[in-house]
């Protein structure tokens, strides 16, 4: 009995880890006659078990390659019936499992830290259920196959987002930075729709493994190719379309900008996928992938200049999500551009591919850590103006601590994770172009001083009289805080160890067009 | 070793690194423990050095620090600034305009390549 539950699971956990909190949230609002905790309790509870799901399933794309699922079909396994892919698939490898483990153990952790720093709120039930709509959200399009499934996920993503960003909705800027970001989002759906249908009218096919099989690289499918890219790169928040970037994580509650973070961080994988497996062999990709490393290029410029000058601490850290975004398209960037010449991409293509995609989940981690410890700051003080704070390190040393790890970890110090993924950007990109690694590196030292900035203003300096009662913040919402750090710590001192079991199976996986596309056709 | 990362042109040490790091603090840590202490704490010679100048009471806020770094660049600011107007029927140009030039692009280009 308990083999066969077992069983059952591990053949149907592609499509738990999308239903489980899907369902949830839809069960939470009806737990608020429970009690606040409830809520709280049932979604961690929920995310943690998604969690796992995770982690089994990436261990079996690990040991037993592409795992698929076929919903709705009396044998799951059972893709293409008829040699044509007729129902919805998940289709988990490497890449998308990294990317699920990285979205939901930020979102997991966040989910820990609402426990406490959203109590105060009456209207939990609604926080908790866009939480984890938005969790459901990121591991469909993390896990879709299919071009309909991502744009109708993405919708998800992009509603549940929305109305997390306008939870303060007492505050006039709350309220605008959800609008701005509907209006974005809405946009950017109706051009992947209206990609999708360009390709479903000359294919007849929404599966991506079928789709990339039958291209033929038609004026219609580099319509399709620019309106995707176009939207992934503005649901990214790259420059030029990364204005709603400031606002929504600014004005966000600071577990929600943490959360955003992943869910940016999901269209750029949206981005990686369309680009890799779908337009993979696509003559002109090269086209793209230089769009890919301007915009790589420009976002972490501007979103460094940008974050220098910035009073809120919440828009500092979300200029500087933009500057981080950069590298990932920088690094990816310069792979997809030699990919057709091998031994290019052997010789620095797939390292910098690699340092782009480490750099993903080293940023979830320590703008995740960032972004809480700036929750922790208004939390205790109420203010997110720097220009008002000072002094906390002596009221707040934990919190102190924690920041410096995040911003040692951010700017790219060694012996901390960020200067792991960024020294293989700088060193693969150096034999691409050495003008783009020199920006990269001006760009963290940039990052620093403005992060040095922050730690001035926020911990040390004079002790402002109206902070003299504020002490450390609770327990639970230190835990996230510690585990963060503490991976930091990890992924820095064994980078060789994370590249290896993590990093070089998604970077192969993202390679891999023919695996993905073999599995379905 | 567990901890080193291996890279183009070389390797990543972080255990190599930090033990490099202590001896350098200790060989710093000597070398202070060689200068001068016969300073007297509380005058003038303990006070942080701000160009010769008596250093502010008064707390020096965020909007102060790296106030030569923007005035440096006051004309890239107002320029990156033009852009971000809050509009967000700015943000929709802004995107049309991607789309427009990728499509271009894609289109001009891939005649070319071809």
């Amino acid at each position: 009995m308990e083999v066969g539950r077992e069983m059952f699971i591990i053949e149907h956990l592609p499509a738990l880890v999308i239903a489980i909190p899907l369902l949830a949230a839809f069960i939470a609002p009806l737990l608020k006659r429970f009690g606040k905790h409830a809520v709280s309790v049932w979604s961690i509870l929920n995310l943690s078990i998604v969690e796992c799901l995770v982690i089994v399933l990436g261990y079996r794309v690990i040991k037993d390659g592409i795992q698929s699922y076929a919903i709705g079909a009396s044998i799951p396994s059972l893709l293409s019936p008829n040699g044509l892919p007729v129902r919805i698939i998940l289709e988990v490898d490497a890449i998308s499992s990294f990317m699920g483990l990285t979205s939901i153990s930020i979102i997991l952790l966040a989910c820990i830290y609402s426990a406490c720093f959203m109590k105060k709120y009456k209207s939990v039930e609604r926080y908790y259920s866009l939480l984890l709509l938005m969790a459901a959200g990121i591991m469909g399009m993390a896990f879709t196959g299919d071009m309909f499934n991502m744009f109708v996920f993405l919708e998800v993503l992009s509603i549940s987002s929305a109305g997390l960003i306008a939870f303060y909705a007492y505050k006039g800027e709350a309220i605008e930075a959800a609008f701005k970001y509907l209006v974005i989002s809405s946009i950017s759906a109706l051009m992947v729709l209206f990609a999708i249908a360009l390709l479903y009218g000359q294919y007849g096919l929404l599966n991506i493994a079928a789709l990339g099989a039958a291209f033929r690289f038609t004026i219609l499918d580099k319509i399709a190719l620019a309106l995707l890219v176009s939207a992934f790169v503005m649901k990214c928040g790259a420059v030029p379309l990364h204005m709603w970037v400031a606002d929504a994580y600014g004005e966000a509650p600071a577990p929600i900008s943490a959360s955003l973070v992943v869910a940016s961080q999901i269209s750029l994988y949206a981005l990686f996928r369309i680009c890799f497996t779908l337009f993979g062999l696509l003559p002109a990709i090269q086209i793209i992938a230089w769009f890919i490393i301007l915009f790589g290029l420009a976002s972490m410029f501007v979103g460094v200049t940008m974050a220098m000058p910035q009073k809120d601490i919440k828009r500092l850290m979300a200029y500087h999500a933009i500057s981080q975004t950069g590298y990932m398209l920088l690094g990816v960037g310069v792979g997809l551009a030699v990919i057709n010449d091998i031994n290019a991409l052997n010789a620095f293509g797939i390292a910098a591919m690699e340092g782009g995609i480490f750099h993903i989940i080293n940023h979830a981690m320590y703008k995740g850590l960032l972004f809480l410890v700036a929750g922790a700051i208004i939390y205790r003080t109420g203010t997110k103006n720097l220009n008002e704070m000072g002094g906390l390190g002596n009221r707040m040393p934990i919190t102190a601590v924690l920041f410096l790890i995040g911003m040692l970890s951010i700017t790219g110090l060694p012996p901390f994770n960020g200067f792991a993924s960024k020294l293989i950007i700088y060193e693969s990109v150096f034999l691409f172009n050495p003008i783009l690694s020199v920006v990269a590196m001006i760009v963290s030292i940039l990052t620093l001083a403005s992060f040095v900035k922050v730690f001035y203003s926020a911990f040390t300096g004079q002790e402002q009289s109206k902070y003299k009662d504020v002490k450390e913040i609770p327990a639970i919402m230190l835990v996230p805080l510690l585990i963060l750090a503490f991976l930091i710590i990890l992924f820095g001192l064994f980078p060789g160890i994370i590249l290896k079991l993590l990093v070089k199976p998604a970077v192969q996986a993202l390679l891999d067009r023919a695996g993905y596309i073999g599995v379905v056709v | 070793m567990m901890t080193t990362l291996s890279t183009i042109r070389g390797f990543w040490d972080p255990v190599l690194w930090m033990a490099a790091f202590i001896i350098v603090i200790v060989i710093t840590c000597y070398i202070r423990s060689l200068g001068k202490e016969e300073y007297k704490r509380g005058t003038e010679q303990t006070m942080v050095f701000f160009s010769g100048n008596i250093p502010p009471k008064e707390l020096i806020s965020s909007s102060n620090i790296y106030w030569g770094f923007f005035k440096a660049m006051e004309k890239y600011y107002t320029c990156i600034r033009r852009f971000h107007t809050g509009m967000v029927n700015d943000y929709v140009y802004y995107f049309i305009v991607i789309v427009i030039v990728i499509i271009a692009s894609l289109i001009i280009g891939g005649v070319l390549w071809m």
